[in-house]
């Protein structure tokens, strides 16, 4: 479909680039929220978007999703620049998910997901069997059917979440962008999130980059982390081996110790007081 | 295979939902023009005898009545609809013509057309619509510049400040106008401040629907957009929404059909707040109903209260803008009052 991008020829199908950030930058007004930001997303990977409040993780996921435009650099999807993609074509291989879900009017969950299925309607279309198909497989798969006909206001936090992941399947995007999707959510519910992020990776080779707070979590369920600090990549590794006492340090200024899990190799961040 | 698992829009349901509100509209149309301070006798007005000039119902139906509703209904259906779209592009459902300064914009474009004397035509709008069209997207431009400026999501507090900050500025500037105009102008202002659909004719009707129809069939056409705009501009970015054009487009065409009938009827409170709400509580959120749906019990709305306002003083009219507003203001204090 694409041209692939130079890089992919050389490395094997598995470590295909599906994204390329080239010295991307970007400021709100006159405050610069990223700078000289690049790294690549491999086909198939879970990337972690790490860093304290502020360091623009959100920002991040919102020019990889093409929601912002960088103000310098550029961010290309299989090696075409996103600018250079008609919506409703991005919005068909590209999902980006906010953190928070205010909705006006009331809408029914059933509606919020058949909503990921506007990149594939021509403005007249109704929804037909195959949009109502692809739906019902996302809401089955996130565990939402149930609720189908619930009010979208009238369900809790991590319900909205798992509605809004299903909106996002049923757009059948390559990658899937989600701003802090364990955000304000009890244990449970961020396991269940993150199950179910698992169980796409898995099946359907969907690529995922979340920006995620908890660091012991990112350790746990990503293959890579972007540790980033007031708008620039410090770190660019494997949790094991980007979340080290002296990086974690700088990053958020605070004293740490560091303890590994022996059973999965994931790190328990606690910081000292 | 078994794909319905839960209930959804189709084609069907689509017909039988809008066609339902489309018959209320018709019974409405219907019944109106027999209602009124006179009993006029159908058979009699509709028996195309000889001398029509002579068949008082006839006159009273063909050239009083019947104007008057089908202004009522281009009034309420324009009015309804750039509410429902406004709401849902603000995504504040307290948004309407009235609360956004659009109705003063346009009544304020309208009393400078009038004082100015401007008589000409342009693109076949005569002078006093177009100015009104450009006052409504002049108030528009100065709330939507303000929501921008406060941030992604505009809170209702500020939304409804400016807009009532907006419509004060305006009314301020008609009453300027008003004091600089001579005693005929003035009056043909003061007239039509006091809005009213009882001065119409078949010539300004045919001159105030293709607008209306053509700002209609755009919201229409972008119904599915607007429903992804009111759940958040960078969501519907997300899901492949030109975010941008449904805006523009859809301000454009909401202050098109505004301007189009306020410079006729003059401003007209509160329609286009109630009807969304109503219609939105009967065939839901989704703005592929609640557009169509919008401008035809808008329609309906307002026929019923020109026909409120014709019988209920009668010989005496009230004002149809005395009625909507008396029900539309206890009704706004209740929306605000469910939303806090």
């Amino acid at each position: 479909m694409n041209a692939p991008s130079a890089e992919s020829s050389v490395l094997d199908s598995a470590a295909q680039t599906l994204m390329q950030i080239s010295d991307a930058t970007f400021a709100y007004a006159e405050q610069p929220v990223l700078s000289g930001i690049s790294f690549e997303l491999r086909t198939g990977e879970i990337l972690g978007v790490i860093g304290p409040n502020g360091s623009g993780k959100s920002t991040l996921l919102k020019l990889m999703g093409g929601i912002l435009a960088p103000d310098s650099g550029s961010v290309a999807f299989k090696g075409k620049d996103l600018g250079s993609f008609k919506r409703r074509a991005l919005a068909q291989s590209v999902s980006w998910i906010p953190q928070e879900h205010p909705m006006v009017f009331p809408f029914k969950v059933s509606e919020i997901v058949l909503m990921g299925r506007h990149p594939y309607l021509s403005p007249w279309a109704f929804e037909g069997e195959e949009d109502f198909r692809i739906a019902r497989q996302a809401m089955e798969l996130t565990e939402t059917l149930q609720f189908a006909e619930r009010g979208f206001n009238e369900i809790s936090g991590g319900e909205k979440q798992r509605v809004m992941i299903a909106g996002a399947i049923a757009q059948e995007p390559e990658l899937m962008l989600l701003d802090e999707p364990t955000a304000s959510l009890d244990m449970k519910y961020q396991m269940e999130i993150l199950d179910i992020l698992k169980k796409l990776n898995h099946a359907k080779r969907l690529t995922l980059a979340l920006s995620i707070h908890d660091l012991h979590l990112a350790s746990k369920f990503c293959d890579r982390v972007v540790l980033l600090k007031n708008g620039r990549i410090v770190k660019d590794a494997s949790p094991e081996e980007a979340f080290q006492k002296e990086i974690l340090e700088t990053v958020y200024e605070v004293k740490v110790k560091i303890f590994r899990d022996h059973d999965d190799g994931s790190v328990l961040i606690s910081p000292e007081l | 295979m078994e794909t319905r698992t839960f209930p959804h829009l189709n084609r069907k349901r689509y017909i039988a939902a809008v066609g339902a509100f489309f018959l209320v509209l018709t019974a409405v149309m219907a019944a109106a023009p027999l209602i009124g301070s006179t009993r006029i006798d159908l058979a009699k007005a509709l028996s195309g005898g000889p001398g029509f000039a002579e068949n008082v119902d006839a006159n009273i139906l063909f050239l009083i009545r019947l104007p008057r509703i089908f202004m009522a209904a281009l009034a309420g259906a324009a009015l309804a609809v750039s509410g429902a779209v406004f709401q849902a592009i603000l995504r504040n459902d307290l948004a309407a013509p009235i609360t956004l300064g659009v109705s003063g914009g346009a009544s304020l474009g309208a009393v400078i057309a009038i004082r100015a004397g401007f008589n000409f035509t342009f693109m076949g709008f005569s002078s006093v619509p177009l100015a009104s069209f450009l006052g409504a997207l002049g108030a528009l431009a100065l709330v939507f510049s303000f929501a921008r400026m406060r941030g992604r999501e505009l809170p209702t507090s500020y939304l409804l400040l400016a807009g009532v900050t907006v419509n004060f500025f305006f009314a301020s500037m008609v009453m300027l106008v008003n004091y600089f105009s001579n005693i005929t102008q003035s009056f043909q202002i003061v007239r039509w401040l006091m809005g009213g659909l009882d001065i119409t004719d078949y010539k300004t009707l045919l001159s105030i629907a293709p607008p209306v129809f053509f700002g209609i069939a755009v919201l229409i056409y972008l119904a599915r957009d607007l429903n992804l705009v009111s759940g958040g501009v960078e969501s519907a970015l997300a899901r492949g929404v030109d975010v941008a054009r449904v805006q523009l487009l859809g301000l454009l065409a909401a202050s098109l059909v505004t301007g189009a009938v306020v410079a006729n009827t003059g401003p007209i409170g509160f329609v286009g707040l109630i009807v969304p709400h109503i219609v939105r509580l009967i065939v839901g959120p989704d703005h592929r109903l609640l557009v169509p749906a919008s401008v035809f019990f808008g329609a309906s709305f307002l026929i019923l209260c020109d026909t409120a306002a014709r019988i209920l003083l009668a010989p005496t009219e009230i004002p149809v803008g005395v009625i909507t507003a008396i029900l539309g203001g206890p009704f706004f204090f209740w929306l605000l009052r469910r939303k806090h």
